[in-house]
């Protein structure tokens, strides 16, 4: 089973070196893996596999709702990380953020260009129900970190976590977003900040 | 663009923008400091809220297996190397046609750069030299045994004419270490063609387009490493 982990320096969003941890790995180790991927290393790429595939994963699933599209769209996202890799620069970001957004992109992709927009609206509306923002297994991160997660989940106000969840998982955009909620653009797109902004703080925060 | 801009930043690190508004929003990264960390802390904070799960095992071999078989594009100052090996006109043709020589020797060429025992070695520029070069540096790896010439300017050569670089062991003759020629833009990076080893001078003559075995022009530049 793998664990994730994110720390943040407290609330010090100016500085762009965040220290991440999967599996006991910090960003400044996956950032090694993924610069030795960089020149080709096909052992740094099983390393990195390891590593950050439960993420790509996760997330991808959770996006498209379906494992067999997943399974297909993670396959892509392992090889896209490998072809880029050359052109990933750490000081643009961290190695997390950067696979997270391959695998958030193409699943997006994805699930856009399987269902035209208004069934899409109309479908995620009917699914949606006041979950949690994320359900956390138990089974899968550790106690401190679960605490922190915890933390993220209650600083959100349900709206808030509510705009984020159809934003991210529903692969809306936001004005679909507003649209789908009856609720004004700029409501909307503070909402998502807000809630973010608190989210990254939260998970930031020491315990 | 105002203060509503910054507010799209949620939105774009939940990739929550249509194509139009997120180049707009790109191009506001461009140029804003805080967007850009902020956008970066969303992002990791929607990561690290995202439940990871077990990919099927069959994965990491389909994944691997597509690896094996897929090229990395180079990075972004990278592309075709920015010095090419040139011996004949035809050969060249070969070469650019194949692409994955070019590819291989950008590869190497990172692979220095990269390597944790890479020292930098200033090389000193002759009066000859310095009608014609500029900024010359070796970027050497002991434990690789290779190192890559780096120059800040060079100026072109006659079309029947090349930069040869020259590997000279102490006590021993040069050994030829590649020719080059420059391309468009700097700063370039070549790598010298055969082992280099701590202690040898690294040299570099202009000469006839297809490299001589023996230095004949005069040294442009030369330092030990």
């Amino acid at each position: 089973m793998t664990a994730l982990a994110v720390a943040f320096e407290p609330a010090s969003l100016a500085s762009s070196r965040k220290e991440v941890r999967a599996q006991g790995v910090t960003g400044e180790e996956l950032d090694a893996i993924l610069s030795r991927v960089g020149v080709g290393d096909t052992d740094a790429f099983s390393a990195l596999y390891d590593r950050v595939s439960p993420v790509v994963f996760g997330l991808v699933m959770r996006v498209v709702r379906d494992r067999t599209i997943a399974e297909e769209v993670a396959q892509e996202v392992m090889v896209e990380v490998w072809r880029n890799a050359p052109r990933y620069e750490s000081s643009k970001g961290s190695p997390l953020a950067w696979i997270g957004t391959i695998a958030h992109r193409r699943a997006v992709d994805r699930v856009r260009s399987e269902e035209a927009s208004r069934r899409r609206t109309e479908k995620v509306a009917s699914e949606t129900q006041p979950t949690p923002f994320d359900s956390v297994s138990e089974t899968v991160i550790d106690l401190q970190e679960q605490e922190q997660v915890r933390i993220g989940l209650a600083a959100l106000n349900p709206s808030q976590r509510q705009a984020i969840e159809l934003a991210y998982y529903g692969s809306l955009t936001y004005r679909e977003v507003a649209e789908n909620l009856g609720v004004p653009l700029g409501t909307i797109k503070t909402r998502i900040r807000d809630g973010l902004l608190k989210l990254a703080e939260a998970l930031g925060a020491e315990s | 663009m105002n203060e509503s801009v910054h507010d799209l930043a949620g939105a774009y690190a939940l990739d929550a923008l249509d194509d139009l508004e997120r180049a707009a929003f790109e191009r506001h990264l461009a140029e804003c400091d805080s967007c850009t960390s902020e956008v970066e802390a969303m992002k990791q904070a929607v990561i690290a809220a995202t439940a990871p799960v077990p990919p099927p095992p069959g994965l990491k071999a389909r994944v691997m297996d597509d690896i094996s078989r897929t090229s990395q594009t180079p990075a972004k100052r990278g592309g075709l190397p920015r010095w090419i090996p040139i011996a004949v006109a035809a050969v060249v043709a070969i070469v650019l046609a194949v692409g994955g020589l070019l590819g291989s020797t950008q590869r190497q060429i990172r692979q220095v750069l990269a390597a944790p025992d890479v020292i930098s070695v200033p090389l000193q520029v002759t009066e000859a030299g310095s009608r014609q070069l500029e900024g010359v540096k070796v970027a050497f790896s002991p434990e690789i045994g290779r190192a890559v010439l780096v120059v800040e300017r060079l100026e072109p050569v006659a079309a029947d004419r090349a930069y040869e670089a020259w590997i000279i062991p102490p006590g021993a003759d040069p050994i030829p270490g590649g020719v080059f020629v420059p391309s468009a833009e700097g700063p370039h990076q070549f790598l010298i063609d055969g082992e280099v080893n701590t202690g040898v001078v690294v040299a570099v003559t202009e000469e006839e387009a297809a490299g001589a075995p023996a230095p004949a022009g005069e040294v442009l530049v030369a330092g030990q490493v």
